[in-house]
C-alpha cells in the first residue's frame, strides 16, 4: 500500500523533474494548444470552473466534473440530490422521497458506532455561487433548505479531494458548487413547470426576468415540493422492528416514551417545501460589476438527521433566509453574504435554535508579466444561539447557551504555465485562524498538468484540508439525566463541549488522465489515495464531583473528544463520453478500498467510570485495521441519451453500488450484534425519461424512476425507495 | 501546522515562482476559443476581393478579451497569403474597411445599424452572444451546454457577397 510519506517524495521529485525539464524546453516550444485544433474540435471544447476560473474541462487540473441543466433534465431528475448521481465518485443514497444521504468518494459512517449527526457527511463543501451553505451546528448540508430548484441552475461543479486552498474551509473531501442561471439573450426570460408522480409527489417551478442588455438583467423565481413517505411505519431501536401507526415510541434505554404525533407531526410527509429568489446582474458605468442573489426559503421534511434515541428519521423544519452581494471592480472580487433564521432539528423538545452566518472575502487577481497572483482573504462568522426556545436553568435544550464559531483566512495562489502551456504548475496555500480551536491550519494545494498531445493530459494533485469545528462540540452544555444512587448522592450524565477538539483533516495524492480522442469519445481516469484522521466524538470522559445543597453530585461527562483512529482509502475512477451521433453514452465506476485504522468499538476515555474503561476505551483499538464496511467497494452509474428527432429525446439512466453495512451508535447501546447494524443490499437503480416537444419552448416528459422496483432500503433503517411514475410539462423561454 | 508541510509549501512555491520568466499568465479559454474560431472563418468563407493588396483586416468593435487573443493568435497567422491585421473600430465608424468585424457582446446595440451600413460591402459580420445572427449578423458566437456554438444566418452572409463552404455550414445552426 502507498503511504503518504512516499506520495509526498514521489510529488516532489515529479515537480522538481517538471521544473527542470521546463527550464530547459521552454523556448523550444511556443505553439499554444487551441491553435492547433480544427474549428470543429474548437467547438467540441467543454468550458468549466472547476478551480474557480473558467477554463476548458480538459485542461481543469483537479478531478472535477460538470453536470450540465440539459444533461440534468434529460435524465428526469427531480432534485439536486438525485442529480449528483449522474456526477462520478458521488455515492448518493435515497433516505426518505426527496431526501438523500450525499457522499464524496465515501468516507461515511465515520467513526462507525457513532451517532447520525457525528457520521453524517461533513466534509463536503456545498456552495450556491461559490458562497457556502455549510451548517456549522454539528458540520455538514441541510440540503433540504437550498433555495435554489433545477430550474434556477445552469450547472453543477463538482471537484473531488481536499480543496479548502482554493474554496474555504471545510472543502475537506470535494466541493459541489452550484451554479445558477442567467438570462442569455435580452428581452423577457420565462420559465416554468410542473410535475406530478407516485407517492404524492409535486413540484412546480416558475421564473421571470428580463434581459435589459448584457449588463443588466434580473430574475425571480420560486418554487414548491410536495412529496410523500413510501410507508408509514418507522424502525424503533427498542423493539427493533418497523411500526405502523404505534400509540407510542419507546427510547434507547425504555424510560421514556413519546407519542407518534409528537415526533411526528406529519407521518406522510417526505418534504414539504417552498422557497423564492431574486437574481440581479448589473455593471456600473464606473466598470464595478456586481451580481446579486437574495431569497427564502420554508421547508419541514422528515429525514434521518440528528440522534433522536427513537427511531432513525426526524422531522426537520427550518425557515431561513439569504443575501449574497457579489461586487468586483477590474482585478478585485469581492463575496458578501448572509443566511439566517430559525431551524428545529426534531419535533420533539429541546432541538430548536436560531442561527445566522455572515462572510465575506475578497480577492485579488493580479498579474504583472509572467507572474500571475491571486491573493485572498476571508472571514465567517457563526452564530447558534438557542437561548430562546430552552430552559438554560434546566438545560434541556439541545445547546443552551449562544455559540459562535469564527474563521480568518488568507490564501495565497500562484499558476504558471510553461513549454507553451503544454505544462501548467498550480500552487495555492491558506492559513486559516479559528476561534476554536485556537490557532493557525494549513491548507494547501499543488497540482501540475502536462498536455502530452493538444487532447490529452496528465495531472497530479497534493492537497490537505482541514474542517472547522462545529458549534455543537465547542459549546453544548446538556443535562443527560440524573439518578439518586446513594443517600444524598447522585450520578448524572452531562453533555459538555468542548473548545480545544482538534480539527478533522484530509490528504489527497491524486494522479488523473483525460483524453480526447476522434470527435466522439472522450475518457477520464483517476487514481487517488486519501488519508484523513483527527475524528471526534462524543465519549464519556473523567468523572468529578459537584456538591450542591447537601447533595453530592457524581459527574459523568459526555465530551466531544479526538479519537486516534484514522481512515485510509484509495480508489480508481474511470468515466467515459462517447457520442456517436445523436446516440450519447457516460458510463462511469469508482472502485475503492477503504480502511479504518487504530478504532476501537468504545466511546470512553481510559478513566471514565464505564465497566473495564481501562482496557476497553477509545485508544484500545490503536494498531488494529480494518476494511470499513459502510462504504461501498464500488459503485458508478450511466446515462444513455438518445436523440429520436427534433422533437423527441429518450434518456435511460443507472445507479449502482455494491452492499454495506453501517454501523449506528445503537450498536453500543444494545451491544446485541444486531440493533445498530443494519445490511444495506447491492442495488441498481434504472431511471427512464421521456421528452417530447411539441412546439419550440414546450416540453412534455414522462419519467419512471427505479423501473425495476429493487425495493430495497438504501441507508439505514429509513424508508424503501420503490418504483416511482411522474410526469409533467416544462416551458422555457 | 507540520513542519513537512511548511517545506512542502515552501518548496513548491519557490519552484513555481522563481521559474516563472518565461511563463504566460494564463488567459480566459473562451476568447483564446472564439479567437481561434474567426481564424478558422478565414477558410471557409470566400471574399471576392482576396486579389486586392494590402493586409487581411479583421475589425473589432467594443471591448472585449478576444481582441488581446486577436491581437496574439494573428500575429503570426496568414490569411490568403496575406498578413493579418486587427484593427479597432469605433461603433459610430463613417466605414468599417475590413473583411470580418467582430462585434463584442458589449457593443452589440449597434449590430442592426452596422449591418445596414455594411450591407453592400464584402464583410463577414461576426458577434458574441446567442440570437445575434437573426439580428442582422453572418455568424453569432453563442455559449450554450458548455460550448460555444456557432448560428450562421446564410442569407446574411449571401446579402454581403461572400460565399460559405459547405463544411462549415454543417459545424453550425442555420438560422436564416
Amino acid at each position: 500500500m502507498i503511504t503518504m510519506t512516499t506520495l509526498r517524495t514521489t510529488l516532489l521529485l515529479l515537480a522538481a523533474g517538471m521544473v527542470a525539464r521546463a527550464q530547459a524546453q521552454t523556448d523550444s516550444s511556443t505553439n499554444r494548444p487551441y491553435e492547433t485544433m480544427s474549428l470543429k474540435d474548437l467547438l467540441s471544447v467543454k468550458i468549466v470552473s472547476a478551480s474557480r476560473q473558467t477554463e476548458a474541462l480538459l485542461d481543469a487540473p483537479l478531478s472535477a466534473s460538470v453536470l450540465t441543466r440539459t444533461e440534468i433534465e434529460r435524465a428526469g431528475c427531480t432534485s439536486i440530490m438525485g442529480a449528483l448521481r449522474l456526477v462520478p465518485g458521488m455515492i448518493v443514497r435515497e433516505e426518505t422521497n426527496g431526501n438523500y444521504d450525499v457522499e464524496l468518494r465515501g468516507l461515511d459512517n465515520v467513526p462507525p458506532d457513532a451517532p447520525f449527526d457525528v457520521a453524517a457527511n461533513t466534509t463536503t463543501l456545498v456552495m450556491i455561487d461559490n458562497r457556502p451553505v455549510y451548517s456549522y451546528l454539528r458540520g455538514g448540508t441541510f440540503w433540504e433548505t437550498l433555495p435554489v430548484a433545477l430550474q434556477d441552475i445552469e450547472r453543477i461543479e463538482v471537484v473531488r479531494g481536499p480543496s479548502a486552498a482554493l474554496y474555504g474551509p471545510n472543502a475537506v473531501n470535494g466541493v459541489i458548487n452550484i451554479i445558477t442561471r442567467q438570462a442569455q439573450k435580452d428581452g423577457l426570460y420565462l420559465n416554468a413547470g410542473t410535475l406530478g408522480g407516485s407517492y404524492h409527489t409535486y413540484i412546480d417551478n416558475v421564473a421571470a426576468g428580463y434581459r435589459f442588455n448584457p449588463r443588466w438583467s434580473i430574475i425571480a423565481s420560486g418554487n414548491f415540493e410536495d412529496r410523500h413517505r413510501t410507508q408509514p411505519s418507522y424502525y424503533e431501536y427498542q423493539r427493533n422492528q418497523y411500526l405502523a401507526d404505534p400509540a407510542y415510541f419507546v427510547n434507547y434505554t425504555g424510560d421514556t416514551i413519546r407519542n407518534v404525533h409528537q415526533l411526528y407531526p406529519n407521518p406522510a410527509n417526505a418534504v414539504d417545501k417552498y422557497a423564492g429568489n431574486i437574481f440581479v446582474n448589473g455593471e456600473l458605468p464606473a466598470g464595478v460589476k456586481f451580481g446579486l442573489s437574495a431569497g427564502a426559503q420554508h421547508s419541514t421534511v422528515q429525514r434521518v438527521s440528528t440522534e433522536n434515541e427513537f427511531t432513525p428519521l426526524s422531522t426537520v423544519s427550518s425557515h431561513s433566509r439569504y443575501i449574497d452581494f457579489r461586487p468586483a471592480f477590474h482585478n478585485l472580487s469581492m463575496q458578501l453574504s448572509y443566511n439566517g433564521g430559525t431551524q428545529a432539528i426534531t419535533a420533539d423538545s429541546g432541538g430548536k435554535y436560531d442561527f445566522y452566518v455572515v462572510g465575506g472575502t475578497a480577492e485579488y487577481n493580479y498579474t504583472h508579466g509572467p507572474l500571475t497572483i491571486k491573493p485572498d482573504i476571508s472571514y465567517t462568522s457563526a452564530v447558534y444561539n438557542d437561548n430562546h426556545y430552552t430552559d438554560t436553568t434546566l438545560k434541556n435544550g439541545l445547546l443552551n447557551t449562544r455559540g459562535v464559531i469564527e474563521s480568518r483566512s488568507g490564501t495565497l495562489r500562484g499558476e504558471y504555465r510553461l513549454l507553451g502551456s503544454r505544462l501548467r504548475l498550480i500552487a495555492a496555500t491558506g492559513i486559516t485562524n479559528f476561534n476554536h480551536p485556537n490557532g493557525a491550519y494549513l491548507s494547501y494545494e499543488f497540482a501540475a498538468t502536462y498536455k502530452l498531445s493538444t487532447r490529452q493530459l496528465v495531472r497530479i494533485v497534493y492537497s490537505e484540508a482541514p474542517r472547522s469545528a462545529n458549534i455543537f462540540d465547542t459549546y453544548v452544555s446538556k443535562d443527560l439525566g440524573a439518578q439518586q444512587v446513594g443517600n444524598q448522592l447522585y450520578a448524572a450524565r452531562v453533555g459538555q463541549g468542548n473548545p480545544d477538539v482538534r480539527l478533522m483533516s484530509a490528504r489527497l495524492f491524486e494522479i488523473g488522465y483525460r483524453g480526447e480522442f476522434g470527435h466522439d469519445l472522450s475518457v477520464d481516469l483517476e487514481l487517488f489515495a486519501i488519508d484523513a484522521g483527527h475524528y471526534n466524538t462524543p465519549v464519556q470522559t473523567r468523572p468529578y464531583t459537584i456538591l450542591q445543597g447537601a447533595d453530592t453530585i457524581l459527574i459523568s461527562p459526555l465530551v466531544p473528544t479526538t479519537l486516534p483512529m484514522r481512515l485510509q482509502q484509495q480508489g480508481v475512477t474511470i468515466s467515459l463520453h462517447w457520442k456517436p451521433g445523436p446516440f450519447e453514452l457516460n458510463p462511469f465506476l469508482t472502485v475503492q478500498h477503504t480502511e479504518a485504522l487504530d478504532f476501537a468499538p468504545y466511546a470512553n476515555t481510559p478513566d471514565a467510570v464505564t465497566p473495564n474503561a481501562a482496557q476497553q476505551n477509545i485508544y484500545s483499538g490503536i494498531g488494529t485495521r480494518f476494511d470499513l464496511p459502510s462504504t461501498p467497494v464500488c459503485y458508478g452509474g450511466m446515462a444513455a441519451n438518445y436523440k429520436l428527432s427534433e422533437r423527441l429525446n429518450l434518456n435511460l439512466n443507472a445507479y449502482a453500488y455494491t452492499s454495506q453495512v453501517y454501523y449506528q451508535v445503537a450498536n453500543i447501546v444494545y451491544n446485541d450484534g444486531t440493533r445498530g447494524i443494519d445490511h444495506i443490499p447491492a442495488k441498481m437503480i434504472v431511471n427512464a425519461n421521456l421528452i417530447f416537444t411539441p412546439v419550440n419552448h414546450l416540453r412534455l416528459f414522462v419519467t419512471g424512476k427505479n423501473l425495476l422496483n429493487e425495493n430495497s432500503r438504501e441507508f439505514f433503517k429509513s424508508d424503501a425507495v420503490p418504483f416511482m411514475a411522474m410526469g409533467g410539462i416544462k416551458y422555457d423561454f | 501546522m507540520k513542519p513537512t508541510c511548511v517545506r512542502i509549501t515552501l518548496l513548491l512555491f519557490l519552484s513555481g515562482f522563481l521559474t516563472g520568466t518565461h511563463l504566460h499568465a494564463q488567459a480566459n479559454p473562451i476568447y483564446q476559443i472564439e479567437a481561434n474560431i474567426v481564424y478558422h472563418f478565414t477558410k471557409y468563407i470566400n471574399w471576392p476581393d482576396q486579389d486586392q493588396p494590402g493586409d487581411f483586416v479583421i475589425g473589432v468593435i467594443g471591448n472585449s478579451p478576444a481582441y488581446d487573443e486577436m491581437m496574439k493568435l494573428m500575429d503570426t497567422r496568414m490569411a490568403y497569403g496575406k498578413r493579418i491585421t486587427i484593427k479597432k473600430f469605433p461603433a459610430n465608424s463613417a466605414g468599417f474597411t475590413c473583411q470580418i468585424l467582430f462585434i463584442t457582446e458589449e457593443a452589440r446595440a449597434c449590430l442592426k445599424r452596422v449591418a445596414g451600413e455594411t450591407a453592400a460591402l464584402p464583410v463577414l459580420i461576426v458577434s458574441e452572444g446567442a440570437g445575434q445572427a437573426r439580428k442582422g449578423a453572418s455568424i453569432d458566437l453563442a455559449l450554450s451546454d458548455e460550448h460555444l456554438k456557432l448560428e450562421i444566418n446564410k442569407t446574411n452572409i449571401e446579402r454581403h457577397k461572400l460565399e460559405i463552404a459547405s463544411e462549415l455550414l454543417e459545424l453550425g445552426t442555420i438560422v436564416n
